[in-house]
């Protein structure tokens, strides 16, 4: 039963990454990026269950943390054109 | 402020052991240095409202959560309907909704609940206002009735309103 | 129990493929945050409360809850700092919006 959320997440991440290649803005990218992260969270816990070794749930966590944080620098990126500085007013 | 550091630093070593498992002295005493670390950095970066009563809060939450969850499950399976019909009956709209008698705290949860069901998210904030990007016109009205922002409203020790 | 979870790990699936299909089907970007929440949600609530009910292992049981707590959390975040500055690069005609970061 793994195996079927196993697959399935699979080919969700497959059409993300069309989704990526597509994407007419930049920001569908990155919304497909974050999403990918989401569903390689998922993937991670199932494959922890699936060899029977839940120790790589800890990875899951780091990576759902990693994600989030990862989106936001991007979009900081984006935004500001650097990471250091908030802004100039 | 003592207290307030001392009570965030054991909270962070309950998580310490319930991520590590282990009870060794070694780890338990590098947990105890990291989380009164942590603890005094947080406290160095943020200033908590004083009114906002964390335990009061935590304990409403349980009338809050469930209600929520069978409306964020509701709204996913019509978002799905939607997506999965052939002819995607959507009509996105924006949509400026008054927050104006929830205090800070209620302000981020409701934010934050919206962004997480389906078919609403917040957009934009300001300081009375958010503005909400809706899917269909239908949630739209539904966010207007805000029968979620009363269920929020209701949830004490969220300070004061400002 | 274990019906429980292949109902809620199948259910989950469904969800996440629905959101894929959402995510390639709506025509533009602030549509497309609907069906990517669909996964954000749904998708990851069923299927890792599905694999909560597979276990007893009392750290497995608080490992799944923190990440469902995590995600939960960052989620909305990270999709309202995406939608609000996709919002404020289409008036970026506006100088004095850029300053006011919420």
């Amino acid at each position: 039963m793994f195996t079927v959320t196993f697959i399935a997440i699979l080919i969700v991440m497959f059409f993300l990454l069309i989704r990526v290649a597509l994407g007419p803005t930049v920001f569908d990218r990155i919304l497909a990026v974050n999403t990918f992260g989401t569903a390689i969270v998922l993937l991670i816990a199932l494959f922890g269950f699936l060899v029977d070794r839940p120790d790589f749930l800890d990875i899951a966590l780091l990576y759902a943390l990693t994600n989030f944080i990862s989106t936001i620098a991007v979009l900081k990126l984006f935004r500001y054109k650097r990471l250091g500085k908030a802004a100039d007013r | 402020m003592l207290i307030r550091v001392l009570t965030a630093a054991s909270l962070l070593l309950i998580l310490w052991v319930l991520l590590s498992g282990h009870m060794d002295i070694l780890l338990l005493g590098l947990g105890l240095g990291s989380c009164l670390f942590t603890a005094w950095l947080a406290h160095r970066l943020a200033l908590p409202d004083p009114a906002f009563n964390t335990l009061k809060f935590s304990l409403d939450l349980p009338r809050f959560l469930p209600w929520f969850f069978l409306e964020v499950f509701r709204s996913n399976l019509d978002v799905s309907w939607r997506i999965l019909h052939p002819k995607l009956p959507i009509s996105p709209n924006l949509s400026t909704i008054s927050t104006k008698s929830l205090s800070d705290v209620a302000k981020t949860t409701y934010a934050n609940c919206i962004t997480l069901t389906p078919g609403t998210y917040t957009l934009n904030t300001g300081t009375d206002t958010i503005e909400v990007h809706s899917l269909t016109k239908e949630t739209a009205e539904n966010l207007r009735h805000g029968k979620m922002k009363k269920r929020i409203a209701a949830l004490r020790g969220s300070g004061k309103t400002s | 129990m274990i019906v429980i979870s292949w109902v809620m790990l199948l259910l989950g699936s469904a969800f996440c493929l629905i959101g894929t299909l959402g995510l390639m089907r709506l025509p533009d970007f602030y549509s497309r945050v609907h069906a990517a929440s669909i996964i954000d949600s749904m998708g990851t609530i069923l299927v890792l409360l599905g694999l909560l009910v597979q276990t007893q292992d009392i750290l497995v049981i608080a490992k799944l809850i923190l990440i469902l707590l995590f995600m939960m959390l960052t989620g909305p975040t990270a999709v309202h700092a995406l939608a609000h500055t996709a919002s404020l690069k289409e008036k970026d005609s506006e100088p004095d919006s850029a300053s006011q970061l919420s």
